[in-house]
């Protein structure tokens, strides 16, 4: 076995060092005083100086950006950010305020809802960092976008590609505001983004579905040097407030008026009707 | 995507009343009545039925009970329990107190994220010899400070053997008639590790009971986490009941902003 030998009278004293203690690399408060975040005083150096998106970016990452960076990922959560109960996490937080919840549980309830294998770009946006920088890798490597596809996975003889598809409609109409956008705060399309562009054209013509959100977000962050896990830490609740949005919508309507569901609604496909017999 | 018109279960039938089809004036969980279920069977025996689709033999009751009853109450100390308390003692919403404590009991340190690793962990190597895999994993584990696993579910706990995990799983090694199920295969894996005190985690043989239950890993994570959560739910409450002074606050002090 291979160990570290670590010059300790016991093996509890790494947890008795730290008894009633906290150190933080991240920041913390003197109370009347002040509060550090990463080094910078939050009382006289931030407030009335940066953005909230700013704060949020430095928090997650410990990085102070440019606010046309932070102003960049502001308007990502506004393109995730809707009032339309019919997504799952918004669905969520309406099936809350049908039963009044407090608005903080249904938020949060609906945030948890998007992290998702499939959507809503938090947790797939660290599956969309790495699809895009190594696809771009295996293309200087010599690949071509139909080889990189072909290794995907495929279900029903269509390529699973994060960042490509969408659950409902092949067309994400957040992409074409997000590019002027991204133009107008002087961003430069970096290599992610232009293999981005060419495997979204491969994969319309082929199979009519193109990048969505979530790609684009992937190839953006990749080109500025916005690590995967960076991401996913600068965006938990990105869709908080949509998900409030479709809460307050039934909490001013009856409760239990929400998308009403009767007894023979419900599919059973289970076992026939039986008796206990022991 | 073409979507579904309906929900569809093998779970839960509602039979509609003649009067209004929204009020059920029957329910078949997996095929039985419900209110046959509640007059004939355990509470342990009907979650069983919800969890896997069929009443549990006597063994897989005492499996499951026993597993409940290690679980019922993670402690004070137990992070999931201390979310909880921490949002109690602060007097968040009553209603908050058993999720907050959930979701910290979800992690993959402890957590029903663990429990779900260390059943994939147990599904691919429980057709290897254990001695071997055993000696496999001590051979890449690097010592380190802090909490220590050589395979998910399996390690040290406060840089020492879990003694607590470990009694369990003897108990349930004294009343195991299965010859070749998970828990024999890790009390065989965890007999040698042991020795560098690498043992039974909590998430671990929770992690080998469900198996033993034919309970998958993704529902082993959730069960798990409904398993501790009386404990959490105590706990979280008896702090709301005390002012905001009844528990530590680290004074500035002891804070270190590095």
């Amino acid at each position: 076995m291979r160990t570290i030998r670590l010059n300790k009278p016991s093996p509890y004293q790494f947890w008795d060092d730290r008894r009633g203690k906290l150190s933080s690399s991240k920041g913390g408060w003197k109370a009347g005083v002040d509060v550090w975040s990463h080094g910078y005083s939050i009382m006289n150096e931030l407030v009335g100086n940066i953005s909230y998106m700013q704060m949020v970016i430095l928090n997650a990452t410990g990085r102070l950006v440019e606010k046309k960076l932070a102003d960049w990922f502001e308007a990502c959560f506004i393109c995730l950010s809707w009032p339309d109960s019919r997504i799952w996490c918004n669905h969520v937080g309406a099936l809350m305020g049908n039963t009044r919840s407090s608005v903080v549980a249904g938020t949060v309830a609906g945030a948890l809802a998007s992290e998702s294998r499939m959507y809503g770009g938090n947790y797939t946006s660290l599956a969309g960092v790495k699809f895009i920088t190594d696809a771009l890798r295996l293309i200087n490597e010599g690949l071509t976008i139909e080889d990189i596809i072909n290794r995907c996975a495929f279900k029903n003889d269509r390529p699973l590609v994060v960042g490509y598809v969408r659950p409902v409609n092949g067309n994400d109409e957040r992409i074409q505001p997000m590019k002027k956008l991204t133009a107008r705060l002087g961003f430069h399309e970096g290599p992610h983004m232009k293999l981005a562009n060419q495997i979204s054209e491969y994969l319309y013509e082929k199979y009519g579905e193109g990048m969505n959100i979530l790609g684009f977000i992937a190839a953006f962050a990749a080109d500025n040097d916005i690590a995967a896990e960076e991401l996913y830490y600068i965006r938990p609740v990105i869709v908080a407030s949509g998900v409030t949005a479709c809460y307050l919508d039934t909490l001013s309507k009856q409760p239990d008026s929400y998308l009403p569901i009767r007894c023979d609604d419900i599919d059973y496909i289970g076992q026939n009707d039986r008796s206990i017999d022991f | 995507m073409k979507f579904n018109n309906k929900f569809t279960t093998k779970i839960w039938k509602e039979i509609p009343s003649d009067q209004n089809p929204y009020v059920p004036k029957a329910t078949r969980l997996y095929g039985y009545d419900t209110f046959e279920l509640l007059k004939k069977k355990s509470f342990i025996d009907v979650i069983f039925l919800l969890m896997l689709g069929d009443l549990p033999t006597k063994h897989q009751t005492f499996l499951l009970e026993k597993l409940m009853i290690f679980l019922l109450n993670p402690g004070p100390r137990d992070v999931a329990c201390r979310a909880g308390m921490t949002a109690g003692i602060s007097k968040s919403l009553s209603t908050n107190l058993l999720p907050i404590g959930l979701m910290a009991a979800g992690g993959k340190v402890g957590g029903g994220a663990e429990v779900e690793e260390a059943m994939q962990f147990l599904i691919k190597h429980h057709n290897e010899c254990p001695e071997k895999t055993s000696d496999h994993y001590l051979n890449q584990v690097e010592e380190n400070e802090g909490q220590t696993r050589i395979a998910p579910g399996f390690g040290k706990y406060y840089g020492s053997l879990d003694i607590l995990a470990m009694r369990f799983a003897e108990l349930l090694m004294a009343n195991n008639p299965t010859q070749d199920g998970y828990i024999k295969w890790a009390h065989h894996f965890v007999e040698q590790s042991s020795e560098y005190d690498y043992g039974w985690l909590k998430t671990g043989i929770s992690a080998a009971v469900f198996l033993d239950l034919n309970i998958r890993p993704r529902e082993g994570s959730g069960l798990y986490q409904l398993l501790v959560a009386p404990g959490i739910l105590a706990h979280a409450m008896e702090q709301t009941h005390h002012p905001i002074t009844a528990m530590p606050f680290v004074s500035d002090e002891d804070y270190t902003i590095e």
